[in-house]
């Protein structure tokens, strides 16, 4: 695990990114996170990276560019090297609405908001260090 | 020469005849008395002469005009024996000083008898005398005897030749042809009436009765009602040809008057017009097919249209419904998380009765999103009627669903327990939502204090078991059953606990939406089983979801 964490959260909602940044603050990664309103904004940034971030943090439903859509792009770019950006899911939909059979179980991990700021924190403490 | 009368020669008394047809035809010819006489003589000699010869003469009196052009009268008598005949016979030398001419000839003897030179030999003459002679009235009883014996014998033989001709004429004939009296007696029937009443013996008949016998269709009253006009009719009538088999025929009925009785006879026939008949009632029952078909087909195309138009409008109405749902899920959960933040973050600054009213809001909002998911996962399950169905296994959907109720079974320390695992077909996610929805509620509808124990079991269901709950008995079924220890219900509620928005308890009891419950019947329905429940008030419940095992073609 990487000391310094940089974080790609790819979200469109300002209520959501308010939270987010909210709960982020709270656990002293604010500095490490970059946001992107939508999958094209983010994946134009990744390409232009020497050095691929720890985690894209991406929610589902966007404009312009979706959440599939940007893993999608990120997959046949061959942007994933040992597994490394982790790429996660985070978003209000069931797990069942990823299209079956797009992509490997192996090639994302999901987690839903939830609907309390304390579960939305453990969650992305979990997502990041692994613990609540 | 003209013939006006001849006279066949057999026997003495044909010779008084000869002498009394020559005098007429003499007087005819406008000759005296004396001279009539003497011709009459000359002629009844010759005629005697002639039948000593033991012959048969024939006698010719008529007209004719002599080579010198005087009008005579003439009797020829022909015999092929004259030449046989001596002609110095005293009484041939007689007769012939008795008459104006007098010809012999090989087979003929010819007397001739001059006629005044007054009288011409006009054509009316010969035409009225001929005439005359015809309808000259017997001069003896022999002759009338002989004459209407003649005349009988050959109407005899004109008509037996003429019924044998009408026998034959109406045997041949493809109908019944009879005739009969008015009181049903008859007369006469012909080949075809007597095969088809299979007896010869047609007079032993009553012609009425017989029919009464063997018609059906109309009533013979209206037979005799006919009749009683006295006026030609024909009529369409149903016969018994054998035990059970009618056929039309038709009936036409002509008046005779016999002129013996001075009573109306019936003559007529019976044709036999069953093909026609037949043909007829095809034809009408083709049209009224054609009819019938034309309307079922339009009101197939009314109905087709009708179900395209329900069908559209319910996928819109679920359309609408998934989509009023979705976008109203995250404006409420906002409401949860920022209310609950509010509270989490800022809860010693909050006055307590402000901390109150933040929980209010928060359980409201709480309530909202509840609704709009059960709407969400109802209108989506009302959406597509297409279900994919494929082998599932038990352990896996139950898994499926304990894992969405994760924090349900974590706070209530619910004991969920699959008893046995079993593969049948069905929806992976549909079921796993019909499970999560009963589990949750098993969890849910518990007395105080309780901790729920839910089991689950599944079985391959026997054909005797289907009776009561009404299932096809020519598939294989599967049924898993949900028993919980809760609080049960009273079976009073079984249709209703089934309906979308029905509760039995109110909010500040157990909390819920009343969806769950109709999503689970709809899941059922989708796979074509059936989802039933059994409970005792306090005394938990059963709720078994029957399904078939086949691979359903959709629709």
């Amino acid at each position: 695990m990487k000391e310094n964490k940089h974080i790609v959260l790819v979200e469109d909602d300002d209520d959501d990114i308010f939270l987010l940044k909210t709960a982020f603050e709270e656990l002293n990664m604010l500095d490490k996170v970059q946001l992107f309103r939508n999958g094209q904004d983010a994946l134009v940034y990744l390409q232009n990276q020497s050095e691929p971030p720890s985690f894209v943090i991406s929610d589902l439903n966007m404009p312009v560019m979706n959440g599939f859509e940007l893993l999608d792009e990120l997959l046949k770019k061959n942007f994933f090297v040992n597994g490394n950006p982790q790429f996660v899911f985070l978003t209000t939909s069931e797990k069942s609405m990823i299209p079956s059979h797009s992509f490997g179980e192996s090639q994302f991990s999901f987690f839903t908001k939830g609907y309390s700021y304390n579960q939305m924190k453990d969650t992305l403490s979990i997502i990041t260090t692994g613990k609540a | 020469m003209y013939i006006l009368t001849k006279l066949t020669l057999s026997n003495d008394l044909d010779l008084m005849l000869a002498h009394k047809r020559s005098m007429q035809v003499a007087d005819y010819g406008g000759i005296g008395i004396i001279q009539q006489t003497s011709f009459a003589t000359a002629v009844s000699e010759v005629c005697r002469l002639m039948l000593d010869k033991e012959s048969r003469p024939c006698m010719y009196l008529g007209v004719l005009k002599s080579k010198t052009g005087r009008s005579c009268v003439y009797a020829r008598i022909t015999d092929p024996r004259v030449t046989s005949i001596n002609i110095q016979n005293p009484n041939l030398v007689y007769a012939r000083k008795l008459v104006h001419g007098f010809t012999v000839e090989d087979d003929a003897i010819t007397l001739i008898c001059e006629m005044p030179t007054t009288v011409r030999l006009s054509k009316e003459l010969i035409a009225n005398g001929q005439k005359l002679f015809e309808e000259l009235p017997a001069v003896t009883p022999y002759e009338e005897a002989k004459r209407l014996n003649d005349q009988l014998q050959e109407m005899a033989n004109r008509l037996g030749e003429s019924e044998k001709k009408y026998q034959v004429l109406t045997d041949s004939l493809p109908l019944m042809m009879f005739t009969v009296r008015s009181d049903g007696q008859m007369l006469f029937a012909n080949e075809g009436f007597m095969h088809f009443a299979g007896t010869r013996a047609f007079e032993q008949l009553n012609w009425l009765t017989w029919l009464a016998d063997r018609q059906s269709g109309i009533s013979i009253s209206r037979i005799l009602e006919k009749m009683k006009t006295g006026e030609a009719f024909s009529l369409e009538i149903s016969l018994k040809q054998s035990l059970d088999e009618n056929r039309w025929h038709l009936l036409s009925m002509n008046p005779i008057e016999n002129p013996l009785t001075g009573q109306v006879d019936w003559s007529g026939f019976l044709v036999n017009i069953h093909a026609q008949k037949l043909v007829e009632e095809t034809l009408r029952d083709n049209e009224e097919l054609r009819h019938i078909r034309l309307a079922l087909e339009t009101r197939q195309k009314e109905l087709d249209l009708t179900v395209a138009n329900l069908n559209r409008s319910n996928q819109e109405l679920a359309k609408f419904a998934y989509v009023a749902s979705h976008d109203l899920q995250e404006p409420a959960r906002k409401m949860v998380v920022f209310s609950d933040m509010l509270l989490s973050k800022y809860h010693d600054s909050l006055p307590a009765d402000g901390a109150g009213i933040l929980k209010r809001i928060k359980t409201g909002s709480e309530r909202m999103v509840a609704v709009i998911r059960d709407l969400l996962d109802y209108s989506k399950i009302s959406i597509d009627r297409h279900i994919e169905i494929e082998p599932v296994q038990l352990t896996q959907i139950v898994q499926q669903a304990r894992e969405q109720l994760e924090a349900q079974i974590a706070d209530s320390g619910a004991e969920v327990r699959l008893d046995n695992d079993l593969t049948f077909m069905g929806n992976k996610q549909l079921l796993a939502l019909l499970f999560q929805n009963l589990i949750g509620n098993a969890i849910k509808f518990v007395e105080k204090d309780i901790r729920p124990e839910i089991v689950i079991s599944a079985q391959q269901v026997r054909l005797s078991e289907l009776k009561g709950v009404n299932l096809d008995p020519n598939w294989a079924w599967t049924s898993i059953s949900v028993t919980d220890n809760g609080i049960g219900f009273d079976e009073r509620f079984l249709e209703r606990i089934f309906e979308m928005f029905q509760r039995l308890h109110s909010q500040d009891q157990y909390k819920g939406t009343g969806i769950g419950l109709a999503i689970c019947k709809r899941i059922a329905e989708m796979h074509r089983g059936q989802l039933i429940a059994r409970s005792k008030v306090s005394k938990g419940s059963v709720f078994t979801i029957y399904l078939p095992n086949i691979k359903l073609s959709e629709h």
